[in-house]
């Protein structure tokens, strides 16, 4: 009896590696899919409460929308660093307001933030935060908040390969993300349930659980699209089930993997509109 | 009557303005919400250059009590780019000051109307330079509670300390250029016509004038000319930038000229300054110090008369930000002004000053609600003002600000023992179109 058991544990203990590994290798996939080198857009977030009611939802407010130009472009030797700016367009209360980062793949090394806010004319650096603390800011008053807009680091979770299912008509895995001690000081969330497309390499949607293991938000990408080769989710909705908000975010233009100057990427870009404008010109093109 | 009216107006703006037609699908659940995106034009247009913004702002003096500010304005922005390499930048406001307003009150008129353009200029723009030329705004330094390296702007000191510091800032005529390279980036300017700053008129609440003296204003010559160059750099979490400028005072000093006639100087000096940014963690350090040079004081002379003494002065303001992931921020800065010359030069001046700044920021209401709380102490004066702010964005067009500034005073001697009283509650509507 006590054999058998012990065979048991041993075959459950290889089932858990083996479905660990193969989450590991799904995820590695879903890394390495190609998103384009740069990323140049016009993105709309709209956010509004709502209720649900006889199976429909129902926005409860009048939404707010904001209106963003948003450049990002992939740096480094894995091209794992980002650098990325957005400039507010709309609503006019807060245009010009402007968000430089730069994200670094390399573990211990802060975020750079930069923050320009028209009305003073200043550029403010952000701080990234503690190491021991999650942030919890929302990215410009959206449900969004500044971890979900992170680049999403490989070796921050362990993986474990739930099973397969059918999400949207399509073929997915199911694979729970458990951050990693590191990451957990810092994280809003104990854990995430993640639906990849078979096919395509692609997260579907997020199921985030709060740091008491609570559901709090879903995250669902749609509207898939092959630009250039590279397969883009022009919408993003996240719904936070707790609060019961919305916030849709739309790429309205798009274009992939044009060229960027690094110099673009800089604090000049935040205050000086017409370089900024001048540049853009230059992605006229826009689909 | 007329903020009643205001209101009504706002309201119905905000119906005909704000009612998006938000795609189909944003209010589906799960599975309906990745219908057809709605094709979206991108092109640009005229209005995406212009900001407009009326607003309406009523002040009540709470311990004094009555009406202090009611009045309305319309700022005007427009800022866009021609012929690829050119932008032009427009920045003004058409201001109403009705009767209960204490500058209407001057003249007692019904209505006081009055235009100010704050910013207007070309700006030409290649790869590594651009230059501005016509009236422009610039911020110099990194703290925020006292006026250490901000130097260049003159402000509007008309309402007193009531005028947020994004409104305060006052353009002037100029030629800038700002140079981009990988070694920093580099700012020098000229200005030919150097502007003041805008103190209260002789009738309005804040005005402070000695009583029964003639003041004339000294009017600026060639050699009041002003020019700078500011350096600055990113060095990963760590910015720094240096600056050195020859500058007309922004605050004036009062000397004796003949008979019962007092001029007003705003008499040149230099300004060499330093200031540096340093984040870790959740901490944010600033730092700014300067050293002016020739820069005159307000002092008497020993036939009891107002007059001006040089200086040479040290002006540092040292600061901490705590962010607390997003909850809230914490913003402490402490400054400290010293005089080199001898006390004996400089009666009525201390030589040393020392302030302490404060500011507690929090959002609420998916970040539509700004609480603020502001507090400044003056150590030597036993001056202190407290300020508490909120600021809703009631949509994405309205937004409504209430303010509450209380002082509190124990030097008789200070200049500020005559603002006592001067406790006010304002409210602020805005509409942005």
């Amino acid at each position: 009896m006590k054999k058998t058991a012990l065979i048991c544990l041993i075959m459950v203990a290889f089932a858990s590696a083996a479905a660990a590994g193969q989450a590991r290798e799904i995820m590695e996939k879903v890394d390495n899919r190609n998103d384009g080198q740069t990323v140049i857009a016009h993105v709309s977030l709209t956010t509004f409460r709502y209720m649900t009611q006889n199976g429909k939802t129902r926005a409860m407010e009048q939404a707010r929308i904001k209106r963003m130009t948003f450049v990002k472009k992939d740096e480094g030797p894995r091209e794992k660093d980002h650098k990325s700016v957005s400039i507010l367009r709309e609503p006019k209360s807060e245009q010009g307001i402007g968000f430089l980062q730069y994200d670094y793949e390399e573990v211990g090394k802060e975020t750079d933030q930069w923050m320009y806010l028209s009305a003073l004319g200043k550029v403010k650096r952000i701080v990234a935060g503690n190491d021991n603390e999650p942030k919890t800011g929302s990215y410009f008053g959206s449900e969004f908040n500044y971890e979900d807009m992170e680049a999403y680091n490989l070796d921050d979770f362990t993986y474990t390969l739930l099973g397969p299912e059918t999400y949207r008509d399509t073929d997915c895995w199911v694979i729970e993300a458990v951050p990693v001690l590191r990451k957990a000081k810092k994280s809003n969330y104990s854990r995430q349930i993640l639906w990849i497309d078979k096919d395509r390499d692609m997260i579907l949607k997020a199921v985030l659980f709060n740091r008491n293991g609570k559901k709090t938000k879903i995250i669902m990408s749609g509207n898939i699209e092959t630009l250039d080769g590279i397969l883009v989710p022009r919408k993003i909705v996240v719904d936070n089930v707790e609060s019961r908000r919305r916030t849709v975010l739309l790429y309205e233009t798009i274009v992939l993997n044009r060229p960027v100057d690094d110099e673009f990427l800089r604090v000049r870009t935040l205050t000086d509109k017409g370089y900024r404008e001048r540049k853009l010109q230059e992605f006229k093109d826009l689909k | 009557m007329v903020m009643r009216g205001l209101v009504c107006l706002l309201i119905c703006l905000n119906v005909v303005g704000v009612c998006h037609d938000v795609s189909a699908g944003m209010y589906d659940e799960e599975e309906g919400a990745f219908e057809t995106v709605s094709a979206l034009n991108s092109d640009h247009r005229f209005w995406d250059d212009v900001r407009l913004t009326l607003s309406h702002v009523y002040a009540y003096g709470t311990s004094e009590s009555g009406a202090i500010a009611n009045r309305s304005s319309l700022r005007y922005e427009f800022d866009t780019t021609f012929f690829k390499r050119f932008s032009l930048r427009l920045d003004g406001r058409s201001s109403l000051y009705w009767k209960q307003d204490h500058q209407a009150g001057v003249d007692d008129t019904n209505a006081l109307a009055q235009n100010d353009l704050r910013e207007c200029y070309i700006q030409a723009g290649f790869d590594a330079v651009s230059f501005k030329a016509g009236k422009q705004v610039v911020v110099w330094g990194e703290t925020d509670g006292d006026v250490i390296n901000d130097v260049i702007s003159p402000r509007d000191e008309r309402e007193f300390v009531f005028t947020n510091l994004e409104d305060a800032r006052l353009g002037q005529p100029m030629v800038s250029m700002d140079l981009y390279s990988p070694w920093g980036d580099v700012f020098v300017f000229v200005t030919l016509d150097p502007k003041v700053n805008e103190t209260p008129a002789p009738g309005t609440r804040y005005f402070r004038g000695p009583a029964g003296i003639r003041v004339e204003n000294e009017k600026p010559d060639t050699s009041d000319q002003e020019s700078g160059i500011k350096w600055k750099k990113i060095f990963h979490q760590f910015d720094l930038s240096v600056m050195a400028a020859r500058l007309r005072q922004n605050t004036g000093v009062l000397v004796y000229d003949h008979s019962d006639t007092y001029k007003k100087k705003y008499p040149s000096y230099w300004f060499y300054g330093m200031g540096a940014r340093y984040a870790t963690g959740s901490l944010l350090f600033t730092l700014d110090a300067s050293l002016k040079r020739h820069y005159q004081l307000q002092t008497v002379d020993i036939s009891g008369r107002y007059a001006g003494s040089e200086c040479l002065m040290t002006d540092n303001a040292l600061g901490v930000e705590y962010d607390a992931g997003g909850r809230y921020t914490l913003n402490a800065e402490l400054t400290h002004r010293h005089i080199v010359n001898d006390q004996d030069d400089l009666a009525g001046v201390k030589q040393d000053t020392d302030g302490l700044f404060i500011q507690y920021r929090r959002l609420f209401l998916n970040d539509t609600l700004t609480c603020q709380y502001r507090f400044y102490h003056q150590f030597q004066e036993g001056h202190t003002i407290h300020n508490g702010e909120l600021d809703y964005l009631f949509s994405d067009h309205i937004r409504v600000i209430m303010d509450y500034t209380f002082f509190r005073e124990r030097n008789q001697r200070s200049y500020y023992w005559t603002y006592r009283n001067d406790d006010r509650i304002s409210c602020e509507i805005r509409y942005y179109f």
